[in-house]
């Protein structure tokens, strides 16, 4: 089993294209370490390979130059030591929430009753008690969008990836799912690494966020959240370093000009 | 979806008036009409043969495939050929259906492999079971055994197209997820693939079945000694028009009775919203 904090280390990747120089580069040397344990946002306009990136961790995907490492253990595919909260949740609709939920922890072999004892442990953490033995499309959004953190943390991993994993979601629900997201966390003491476009959630949830700028995917600027934990909701309306920070992500992102970044 | 389902006339006005009971009676006959139409036509047949305006011994009226029908059954002959070809098909159509739903996955998930075996499918398919009725007796000789070969001919097309497809069409998030979680092919096969693929899989076995059910009286018409399709043929050598009827009115009927025990089992299986 692999162990240690992430390091990508000058990674590009280039997808060849349908036409002679039509190739597209979605990553261009990307370097990025991410400590043991920290919660880490990556956010930039769509083309500028946030998911690429995502996917380049998870092992879906692997880099044309450069190398993604896990301790000193280059990622040469998908384990079970890197779980993924997917778009669109991507639960299974023919599995019960008990069972999609112990998806993973059949693939890791676990005996049945150690499967039954962690999906009930899963299942009260998510909240989803008495809805064991529903189907994915008898639950609400706000659900839908728990039992895919269950069942991403149920294989007790060590860095649990996530794909926009709010964006379908009412904003109040979001809210109150972020605020989840952020108390398992606390307590997880894993990596959690988020794709999103929203920047209050990156704000509100990260050590830090990684901002990328597309054409072609790069990272622009790193950015430290030093907001205390643990953080309350309060912050995204009150605290004058949260609103500050978003409107220096704001600006970032729409490429006004700004104060010159170590980069 | 049921609620919706039911007849505007029965939701409101359940306690009403006698006369507004009987325009309810009315309407209940009248939303069962497309029923009366295979009555109305036999009707007409038997009216037309006894009128003498159609040949009885060519188109024997309703009512003399009925006693046709009867004659056979209570000989039992009806049941002996009903059994051996229900039979028949039971074997060949389960040996098509695993043949073809392994294969059908498993090429649907292995391109490359598809590349090599689809031509073979594709130049194979347009070739008619009834084609296949000589070799088959080259083969295997008269009885059984050319019928179960000619039945999983047959019926293996649809089943294994069907089961193709579905898994060529396999959302590639879900074998994502499963690739993420670290998911073994066993477990991939039991709980992504078959799962996902079984609506359609199981459409690939109803048509099958009816494919399997035609096939089976082609084979017997020509290679047995026995069956609905052997008892047709001899009705004919014999040139009893109705008893030839009668098998075919049998034929259609258990037709019939199979296709709508698919569709119930289709029904009962599928759960979730694609039910629907």
């Amino acid at each position: 089993m692999t162990a240690g904090p992430l390091s990508i280390d000058d990674v590009s990747k280039t997808y060849a294209g349908a036409r002679p120089n039509g190739a597209v580069r979605a990553l261009s040397r990307v370097s990025l370490d991410i400590g043991e344990g920290e919660f880490l946002s990556i956010i930039g306009p769509s083309g500028c390979g946030k998911t690429t990136l995502l996917n380049m961790i998870a092992g879906f995907v692997t880099p044309s130059t450069g190398v993604v490492r896990r301790g000193a253990v280059a990622i040469a595919g998908p384990g079970p030591d890197r779980t993924m909260m997917f778009q669109d949740y991507a639960l299974f609709p023919w599995l019960t929430v008990a069972d999609n939920i112990a998806f993973g922890l059949r693939a890791k072999g676990l005996s049945r009753r150690e499967r039954e004892t962690a999906v009930a442990r899963f299942v009260d953490l998510a909240r989803l008690k008495g809805f064991e033995d529903r189907l994915p499309h008898e639950l609400s959004g706000g659900m839908r969008q728990r039992v895919s953190v269950a069942r991403a943390l149920a294989p007790d991993p060590d860095i649990v990836l996530m794909d926009e994993p709010f964006a379908a979601l009412d904003s109040l629900t979001r809210d109150a799912l972020q605020e989840e997201l952020l108390a398992i966390w606390e307590r997880s003491g894993k990596t959690f690494v988020l794709v999103t476009h929203n920047i209050e959630e990156a704000l509100f949830l990260s050590d830090r966020v990684v901002v990328m700028a597309p054409r072609p995917g790069r990272i622009q600027t790193i950015v430290e959240i030093p907001l205390p934990r643990p953080r309350s909701p309060d912050l995204r309306t009150r605290d004058p370093v949260f609103m500050a920070l978003k409107q220096r992500l704001f600006d970032l992102l729409h490429d006004a000009p700004q104060p010159s970044e170590g980069r | 979806m049921s609620t919706s389902d039911l007849p505007a006339s029965s939701v409101p006005g359940v306690v009403t008036s006698a006369g507004k009971l009987s325009t309810l009676a009315a309407a209940a006959v009248w939303r069962g009409h497309h029923l009366a139409v295979v009555p109305a036509l036999l009707l007409l047949w038997e009216a037309a043969v006894r009128w003498g305006f159609v040949n009885a011994n060519l188109f024997p009226p309703p009512s003399a495939i009925l006693e046709a029908l009867h004659d056979l059954a209570s000989a039992g002959m009806l049941w002996s050929d009903l059994a051996a070809s229900v039979t028949r098909v039971g074997v060949g159509f389960s040996v098509a259906a695993v043949i073809a739903v392994s294969l059908g996955l498993a090429l649907g998930r292995l391109p490359a492999l598809a590349r090599y075996l689809l031509p073979i499918v594709e130049l194979v398919r347009p070739i008619s079971v009834i084609a296949w009725i000589p070799i088959a007796i080259l083969w295997f000789g008269l009885g059984d055994r050319p019928a179960w070969f000619l039945i999983a001919l047959g019926a293996f097309f649809p089943v294994f197209t069907n089961a193709y497809d579905a898994a060529r069409a396999l959302p590639d998030t879900y074998v994502r997820v499963a690739r993420c979680f670290g998911a073994s092919s066993g477990l991939f096969i039991r709980q992504v693939l078959i799962p996902a693929t079984l609506p359609q899989v199981l459409t690939g076995l109803r048509i099958g079945l009816g494919t399997g059910w035609t096939c089976v009286i082609a084979a017997e018409l020509i290679s047995s000694t026995s069956g609905l399709g052997y008892l047709i043929q001899m009705a004919r050598t014999t040139i009893e028009t109705e008893k030839v009827l009668a098998g075919m009115a049998v034929i259609g009927l258990v037709g019939f009775a199979m296709n709508r025990l698919m569709v119930a089992l289709e029904r009962a299986i599928v759960r979730g919203p694609r039910s629907r």
